[in-house]
């Protein structure tokens, strides 16, 4: 069987509220696929499609080319975790392991190899009502590995987790692709897939937005623009608009400019006599990238930027291209 | 970032073969890891135990004693009522009694003359009968005043023949033939067509048995102030209001009087002299009958032979001895308790897994719903019944030493042993509502996915019946035991019922409509049905 995940043109209502629409992309072995995209985007709906959980109102969704039903033993297709509170708190950590390895026809010792891959062994006896939730996400990676599956699927791994499990967990998503796995990982924050997926798909309102490489995105997402810095902002404007240039204004004296290039830019100020500090081209972070990317998709939108909150704007990073 | 050509990843665990066994196992582990059910568990049946032999030891008795006179013991060892008017003679190895019935009228003989008074189960009809003594076994072949011909034997054994009453212009003709220990009985409307309405095997049957004629009528209990008499017919209240057995309820002698002609017996040694009596308690005495109440005193019987035609008078019964009393019937509700710790148990082994998300891993791991839930009711049946068969099985001997010593007569109120057929139906039957009922509370847990509900679910359907059982009319009353789950609590009477006798029957004295395990095959109905929905739904919802 193919480690892969096909999901093809997925649609699904809830009530009146359209959770999928038409969501197409497939996730190839050797590389951590991440799928970001705003609460509500249908990451979770979409994941609970390819398990079988939910039923698509059209679209299929396909393991290996094979519906989730129709496996045997799914648990040595697909490794998931969908939701790492979904335990029962009374009982160990080692008995969750036990029963789903019981169900798949899988023996204690499997139970004991997963516990110490996922760093669990001084908790595994403990119960797991005790557990703080990044020991619940371990042990949800744990269960997703006890069949030792081709394809492992994550729904935000990254929450809870300290700074320490961001740093493992971003290590073993890659070790796993490393493996020859084909691993998905959703997330809401692209800053937590940063250093971890080799591709993206981009979701909002229950659709791709972009499936793509981060390199690719990151050179989209920058364009043409310039930064520009001074102290005489209306000034700079106006004349770079009678340029036919397009501006936004990012701070109290930064300007991005689109539709001109950096040479002309500077001909145009110089020419009109306005004072400039810094002209250089624009690089977008992943941040940016995925913000423009999905600024129509948010669903909603309190305060401008709200769906970013907790994320931290970095400046320019090495994942930035050129 | 991986580079290079990508191999494939392939699983290193290759799981066994048959699922079914591995969702058991897993099942099985779910349910023994969550300590509080365990523990849950244990308490069911010592419960269960408890509450049981509790209401065994509180359970009196002692005014009960000296209220059954009229009992002999049946060749099973059971209680008998074996009470006739009887003309016959001995009958010598194999032969034949060959009659006719050609009238039967029942009266209240309070007055002369004596009132008619509707007796449905009152007796006409032929008997070869082991002796005299009373409780020998024997078979008869009897008419009826409204359950038609009837073929029945050892006390216990009760067979339709032809329908309908008996007159002059329609009478009966019925006729008993033996042949070593087996006697057949056969009925005709005309003496030329026979039909057979069956066979009795009585071991151990002596070679020269009697062989006669009998007429026996059994007592009627009527609630006080509803008898009334006009005309020269009599009635008892109606059934809606006999629903409940209160003290001024009172046992009225009936009598029955029949012509027979046509009377003939074939056999080695025939043509003696046809003697006619009093078979069981002696007439014309008064005794205790029940807590409070004088029975009335028995009229006396008669036999007239008057050319080939014989006219008995007769009064009793020959019938199971049953009390309306259920001493270790009604203890066994002590059951109860843990009835509503598994039926917890049951809705929590699925709604906990609604209520944590977990049922989300349960079908990833086990994606075929229906199997799961077969799995988990397997699960849930087996350790409830174990937990039901424990603590029934420690309660039932010493609640009947209990009995016993509250002053319950073991002649009376019959003893059952654990290995005892009834002992066990007991046992096993407790054990198999309990686990039943888990199951059924785990489908309303699977349907309504709310602990809370599906408790309150199971308890309405199951208990509330009870319930609505003791304070309805009879008749209301008998249709919802009947039609709910609760028909099964009839694997707990202690005093077997019969059909082929008027006997006071009502819940609160552990009696049901319908026969035990008829009662057990509602209950698995409702179950099957429960999990049917449950299945459907399992497979249609999202998860």
């Amino acid at each position: 069987m193919e480690a892969t995940i096909e999901v093809s043109g997925l649609r699904k209502r809830f009530g009146p509220t359209v959770a999928l629409d038409g969501m197409t992309f497939s996730v190839q072995p050797g590389q951590v696929t991440g799928f970001v995209g705003p609460n509500g985007a249908g990451k979770s709906t979409t994941m609970r499609v390819i398990l079988g959980l939910d039923a698509p109102d059209d679209g299929s969704a396909l393991i290996g080319g094979q519906r989730y039903q129709s496996l045997r033993h799914p648990l040595s297709h697909v490794g998931s975790l969908l939701d790492a509170a979904a335990l029962q708190p009374s009982r160990t950590a080692r008995n969750h392991l036990l029963w789903l390895a019981h169900s798949q026809g899988l023996t204690a010792r499997r139970v004991d190899a997963v516990i110490e891959q996922a760093g669990l062994e001084k908790a595994a006896r403990r119960k797991a009502g005790g557990y703080s939730l990044g020991m619940r996400q371990r042990l949800g990676i744990a269960a997703a590995l006890l069949g030792d599956p081709p394809v492992l699927m994550f729904d935000e791994p990254f929450n809870g987790m300290d700074p320490e499990g961001i740093v493992w967990m971003r290590g073993f998503l890659r070790s796993l692709a490393g493996e020859g796995r084909a691993v998905l990982v959703s997330s809401h924050l692209m800053a937590e897939l940063q250093d971890s997926a080799d591709h993206l798909v981009v979701v909002g309102r229950g659709q791709v937005i972009a499936d793509t490489t981060v390199a690719e995105l990151i050179t989209a997402a920058s364009g043409d623009r310039v930064s520009l810095r001074t102290t005489a902002r209306p000034d700079a404007m106006t004349a770079l608009a009678d340029a036919g240039a397009t501006i936004a204004a990012t701070g109290r004296d930064t300007l991005t400019v689109s539709g001109l290039p950096a040479e002309r830019i500077v001909a145009v100020l110089s020419g009109s006599g306005v004072p400039f500090s810094e002209v250089s081209a624009h690089r977008a972070t992943l941040e940016e990238a995925y913000m423009e990317l999905t600024r129509d998709a948010v669903e909603f939108r309190a305060v401008p930027g709200a769906t970013a909150a907790g994320s931290s704007p970095r400046g320019s990073s090495e994942e930035v291209a050129k | 970032m991986s580079t290079g050509t990508i191999t494939p990843y392939r699983s290193g665990q290759e799981p066994g073969r048959d699922d079914f066994p591995h969702l058991l196992r897993a099942e099985w582990t779910k349910f023994r890891t969550v300590r509080g059910w365990l523990i849950s568990l244990v308490a069911a049946a010592l419960l269960t135990a408890l509450a049981v032999v509790a209401l065994a030891g509180v359970s009196n008795g002692s005014q009960n004693a000296g209220a059954h006179p009229a009992v002999a013991i049946g060749p099973g060892g059971e209680a008998v009522t074996d009470d006739f008017y009887f003309v016959h003679q001995p009958l010598a190895g194999n032969g034949s009694i060959t009659v006719r019935v050609t009238s039967l009228h029942t009266e209240l003989p309070l007055t002369t003359p004596a009132p008619h008074i509707a007796v449905p189960w009152a007796k006409a009809g032929i008997i070869i009968k082991a002796s005299t003594r009373p409780g020998s076994a024997y078979a008869a072949v009897m008419a009826t005043p409204a359950h038609g011909v009837r073929m029945q034997y050892d006390y216990t054994h009760d067979t339709a023949g032809l329908p309908g009453s008996v007159s002059a212009a329609s009478p009966r003709w019925l006729r008993l033939t033996r042949s070593g220990d087996t006697i057949t009985g056969y009925d005709s409307a005309d003496g030329k067509h026979w039909a057979k309405i069956g066979t009795a095997s009585l071991a151990g049957l002596p070679p020269t048995v009697q062989a006669g004629l009998l007429v026996t009528s059994p007592t009627l209990l009527v609630p006080n102030n509803t008898l009334s008499c006009r005309g020269g017919f009599c009635s008892a209240g109606t059934p809606a209001q006999t629903f409940a057995r209160n003290s001024s309820d009172a046992p009225v002698a009936t009598r029955a009087t029949a012509a027979f002609d046509h009377v003939s017996l074939q056999g080695q040694q025939t043509g003696g002299a046809w003697r006619g009596g009093q078979i069981g308690f002696p007439t014309g005495v008064a005794f205790i009958c029940g807590p409070g109440h004088s029975c009335p005193r028995t009229p006396a019987g008669s036999f007239k032979k008057s050319g080939g035609t014989f006219t008995l008078a007769g009064s009793g019964d020959i019938a199971p001895y049953v009390t309306v009393a259920d001493p270790l019937g009604t203890v066994l509700k002590g059951s109860l308790v843990g009835l509503l710790t598994v039926i917890a148990l049951g809705a929590l082994f699925i709604t906990a897994e609604y209520r944590r998300g977990l049922i989300r891993t349960t079908f990833a791991a086990s994606p075929r719903r229906g199997r799961v839930l077969a799995a988990k009711a397997i699960v849930i049946g087996s350790v409830t019944f174990a937990a039901g068969l424990a603590g029934a099985a420690v309660a039932l001997p010493i609640a009947e030493r209990k009995l016993r010593s509250g002053g319950w007569a073991s002649s009376v109120y019959p003893v059952w042993s654990l290995t005892s057929s009834r002992g066990l139906q007991i046992v096993v039957g407790t054990a198999g509502l309990l686990a039943v009922a888990a199951i059924l509370a785990l489908s309303a847990g699977a349907v309504l996915r709310r602990s809370a509900g599906a408790i309150a679910a199971v308890v309405v359907l199951l208990i509330v019946p009870l319930i609505l059982g003791a304070v309805l009319p009879q008749g209301p009353a008998d249709w919802v035991l009947r039609l709910t789950p609760a028909a099964a609590f009839g694997l707990q009477q202690g005093t077997p019922h019969y059909s082929q006798m008027t006997s006071v029957c009502q819940p609160i004295n552990s009696c049901f409509p319908l026969a035990p395990w008829e009662g057990f095959g509602v209950l698995c109905v409702w179950a099957a049905a429960a999990l049917g929905i449950a299945v459907f739904l399992l497979r249609r919802r999202d998860a």
